[in-house]
């Protein structure tokens, strides 16, 4: 076992060397501590919850209920309809293909994210010289403001643009990137990689670094190879940030908005809509705000059987 | 570059000639927002990291009853896609003459970096030995105390990516400003570069430089947390 | 002791009181707008010193929102009552805004302007509805072809196309990889139903009527350009914006496009003209969309909107017109100022000339419009892209548009 140094109190610790009777310790811990410690450690941040946090959430429910659009919204009184929204979207087909794309854009997106930032990791958990600055620069896809990303790749994927220049290179004829609604979409997915791989290797890269080099030293002796070490040492160690960083991955993943809307706009022809983006138009371009609401709770609904799925498949 | 140059027939990387100009006059637009743009992340970062830490740890160490309410009701409303946030907490917001002030901002993008932080913090501070703070209640620290000397120091790391992740999310975040901020003096960064784009056309003269420029700040703050998180990891515990 | 208090205290609340009434002689007048581009912005400038100058009592505040956000801005602010005095809505959505309730009816001031008598039929179709006036129009605007004059020259083309037997002619001549004859928008947003709308009005077409004759023909046009390779398969991603940006650069030799852009393309040095939308027969009159914004008194209070009202009639002083039209790129709405527009300049002869039979995109389908224009603009798309054949796109449009017709 090895010797804990706690940190923090000058106090001499070297009674604490060696195994402690932890049992002991968390009943005399227990007797001093008071009951409402732990709630007033959550204090602060229930009742920002409350505030701002669950009344949006409730209101858009709630909005998902009624007739909400540019007439109604303004004068106050949305008059109630019940699932009439729900079933206005249901049946529309755009709804269901925007829903298709969704679930499709977030698993290749996470897929390669995830996989990249991974492998990144790894990669500078080694010492090399000039790797902070590395960092940083790995970092620009995701600091880089949506908007200048998404119009750059908009240029970037013009019939005559770099993309297809050096397709050519390869022998490829001019692909219309975003003018074909596969390609369009494969286009979205690519950017949208692009801008995510970041924010995977750094939260990756962190909970690699927290893991304690001993056990790498002991496996080592062992004789286990590099990627036996990764399979056995970091990957179970990993596993608690790994779940939070593919579970906000997804929900990130499902809201993306501003990436697809500039770069398509959902087209050509309702291809590229993501669940997001057809919400949106609902909402600001025909000003249906009650079926907008209905189209971003199912969104919820969406996420929640994702992360649910995860974490079965965690388990595994 | 001049527009003929990106998208001409000839594309060519290598402007043929360097337009200075650009880049002076985007300094020019940009400058006077840059202060509100660093303010308004800085104190949300701060904030959030003040409400989230202690909330992160005891739910995990601490165990208050409502925890798993808190923990899904954190994951659900981060599900929400942004623009259905944005009627609501304008309602709201309206009626607490928040609107066009700094620190309405800045509460409306604690809603994005506050249900982040929870779940990340608490991924790592799943990872923090608990016996540390045992010890120290032993030696009759109360919680708080045990909080501030024990575990802060050991979660440092964690902390500070969580706090350059604060940081950095108000720092491009165009939905909220774009809805909650009208006054021009009170505009962050992100929403003069967005005049780029206009009905009219996209200012690339602008909007490239200008990119560049918004992203430098963020860029350096990575920079230099990036080796607070590494030379913390040397001041570790598990040593 | 107490009475010397009272009194006190009554002094002061009267002062303050006074104070207050003369401060408040000052009144404030909000003005949301979109214009970004650096002229406009210094038109703006003038007009605020010019008004400030004449109305003392009044200060003019501009608020700057992105294109894309005026409309829902707008609406937040009446949901809250916090509206702006003045709007610059883009006049389709007028009279959406005003069926709302945000607007307020200005008929009663507005008659009384010498130049509503004069102003084109069409953009007053865009603020009125029945007896009731919801706004001025600042100017107008529709589309034209803009043609690259020496790519003209070098393919032997002596005069610019007026039929649309010229315009496939023409396109097809000056296609040469990479560069194409001709290009318009057909992105998935406003900007693909507002460039097809002069083809498909000219040739008798309606948007309500998508599955007749004249909607299929316009719409095989369309895509006959982009099926030969006149017209870039990108198209249906472009916006105004970047269908601009490839006839400066050079990658286009006309474009369809509107007097907002002529200061960029002044300023890039391209040799160009500019000609009126060509027609499907010789001998008939183009009929194109209304473009231009409107200034729209919102409902606030009497003091606020009576201020509006005097800034809205300062700018429509007809000595000031012209030159704030100008600045804006915009034709005047007043039929007597644009004359005298496309007199000084033979560029914005052609678009003062459609403005006789320029429409205002809600006559048809009212409030509806929104929606209507997205169901056409799907099967813009999906007839371009070939996704689908332009019959089976409409019709489909036309289903849509059935339904939102029904409902209201």
């Amino acid at each position: 076992m090895q010797t804990v140094t706690p940190i923090g109190d000058a106090k001499d610790r070297s009674g604490l060397a060696g195994p402690v009777n932890f049992r002991a310790l968390k009943k005399r811990a227990g007797r001093s501590q008071r009951w409402f410690t732990p709630y007033s450690f959550v204090l602060p941040i229930v009742l920002f919850t409350l505030l701002f946090l669950a009344y949006p959430v409730i209101y858009s429910v709630a909005l998902s209920f009624r007739d909400a659009t540019i007439d109604t919204f303004v004068g106050g009184d949305m008059p109630f309809n019940g699932l009439a929204n729900y079933q206005q979207s249901l049946s529309n087909p755009s709804f269901w293909r925007a829903l298709l794309n969704t679930v499709l854009f977030t698993f290749f997106s996470i897929l390669f994210q995830f996989t990249i930032g991974f492998l990144l990791a790894l990669f500078f958990q080694n010492e090399f010289p000039l790797k902070n600055a590395l960092i940083a620069l790995l970092l620009v896809p995701w600091l880089a403001p949506i908007l200048t990303a998404a119009n750059t790749f908009k240029g970037l994927f013009n019939e005559i643009g770099p993309f297809n220049q050096i397709g050519h290179l390869f022998g490829l004829p001019n692909l219309p990137w975003l003018a074909d609604p596969r390609l369009a979409f494969i286009a979205i997915i690519i950017a949208n990689i692009w801008i995510g791989f970041p924010f995977n290797f750094i939260l990756l890269y962190a909970g690699m670094r927290a893991v304690p080099l001993e056990i790498y030293e002991a496996a080592k002796l062992d004789g286990a190879a590099y990627w036996k070490q990764v399979s056995h040492i970091t990957i179970p160690m990993l596993k608690p940030v790994t779940v939070s960083v593919l579970m906000l991955g997804t929900i990130y993943t499902v809201k993306v908005f501003d990436l697809v809307w500039i770069m398509t706009g959902g087209g050509p022809a309702n291809s590229t809509h993501l669940l997001s983006t057809y919400a949106y138009q609902t909402g600001f371009s025909v000003f249906n705000f009650g079926q907008a609401a209905a189209i971003a709770t199912v969104m919820v609904l969406l996420i929640v059987l994702l992360n649910l799925l995860q974490l079965a498949l965690q388990r595994k | 570059m001049t527009p003929r140059e990106l998208f001409g027939v000839h594309f060519s990387i290598w402007p043929h000639e360097f337009v200075f100009q650009n880049w002076s006059n985007a300094l020019q637009r940009l400058a006077p927002h840059a202060l509100t743009s660093f303010v308004v992340s800085l104190a949300t970062s701060a904030l959030t990291l003040l409400v989230t830490a202690p909330a992160a740890y005891s739910v995990i160490w601490l165990k208050p009853r409502g925890r798993k309410v808190l923990q899904s009701f954190m994951l659900t409303s981060q599900m929400l896609p942004a623009i259905v946030f944005v009627i609501p907490l304008f309602v709201v917001f309206s009626r607490a003459n928040l609107v066009n002030t700094l620190p309405g901002l800045i509460l409306a993008d604690m809603t994005l970096t506050v249900p982040f932080a929870l779940v990340m913090l608490c991924a790592y501070v799943q990872e923090f030995p608990y016996e540390l703070v045992e010890a120290a209640l032993v030696e009759g620290a109360s919680q708080w105390r045990a909080f501030r000397s024990v575990v802060i120091p050991v979660m440092i790391s964690g902390l500070v990516t969580i706090a350059i992740f604060s940081f950095l999310m108000p720092w491009g975040d165009l939905i909220f400003s774009l809805s909650l901020i009208t006054d021009s003096s009170l505009q962050p960064l992100i929403l003069e570069l967005y005049k780029a784009v206009g009905q009219y056309g996209v200012d690339w003269s602008f909007l490239l430089p200008g990119s560049v420029l918004t992203a430098i700040p963020a860029v350096v703050v990575v920079l230099y947390a990036s080796r607070f998180i590494i030379s913390g990891f040397t001041r570790g515990a598990l040593r | 002791m107490c009475r010397s208090w009272w009194s006190f205290s009554a002094c002061a609340v009267l002062s303050v009181t006074l104070i207050g009434i003369a401060r408040s002689e000052v009144t404030t007048v909000e003005i949301v707008h979109y214009f970004n581009v650096q002229g406009q912005q210094d038109g703006l400038a003038a007009i605020k010193s010019d008004f400030e100058a004449a109305n003392p009592d009044i200060k003019i505040q501009y608020t700057y929102v992105p294109f894309a956000e005026l409309l829902s801005r707008t609406l937040q602010m009446a949901a809250v009552h916090k509206s702006p005095a003045i709007s610059c809505i883009d006049n389709p959505d007028v009279l959406r805004v005003a069926k709302a309730g945000a607007l307020k009816d200005i008929s009663a001031d507005v008659t009384k302007l010498s130049t509503w008598q004069d102003t084109y039929p069409g953009p007053k179709s865009a603020v009125t509805d029945g007896q009731k006036v919801y706004g001025v129009p600042i100017g107008s605007n529709s589309l034209a072809i803009f043609y690259n004059k020496k790519m003209f020259a070098d393919a032997g083309i002596s005069s610019p196309p007026a039929t649309w037997a010229d315009l496939t002619e023409d396109a097809a001549k000056l296609t040469k990889s990479p560069v194409y004859g001709l290009d318009f928008s057909a992105t998935n947003s406003e900007e693909a139903t507002w460039q097809w709308e002069p083809f498909l009005w000219s040739n008798g077409g309606k948007l309500l009527d998508l599955t007749a004759a004249p909607a299929k023909a316009a719409l095989q046009f369309w895509t006959d350009f982009v099926q030969k390779g006149s017209v870039s398969r990108d198209v249906v991603n472009w916006n105004q914006g970047d269908v601009a940006n490839q006839f400066i650069s050079g990658r286009a030799a006309m474009m369809v496009m509107g007097p907002w852009m002529l200061g960029q393309v002044h300023k890039s040095g391209l040799d160009f003209g500019v000609t009126p939308i060509p027609v499907p027969k010789a001998g008939m009159k183009p009929v194109v969309p209304l473009g231009g914004e409107v200034w729209c008194v919102s409902k606030t209070d009497e003091k606020t909107e009576a201020a509006a009202v005097k800034f809205i009639a300062f700018v429509q002083d007809p000595a000031r017109l012209e030159k704030i039209c100008n600045t804006f790129n915009y034709i005047s709405s007043v039929k007597s100022v644009a004359v005298k527009q496309g007199q000084a300049n033979p560029e914005l002869q052609p678009f003062v000339l459609q403005m006789d039979t320029a429409r205002a995109r809600p006559e048809e389908g009212g409030a509806n419009y929104p929606a209507i224009s997205l169901a056409a603009r799907t099967a813009i798309q999906k007839a371009l892209t070939g996704q689908s054949p332009v019959d089976a796109a409409l019709s489909e449009a036309a289903e849509k548009i059935k339904t939102v017709a029904e409902k209201k």
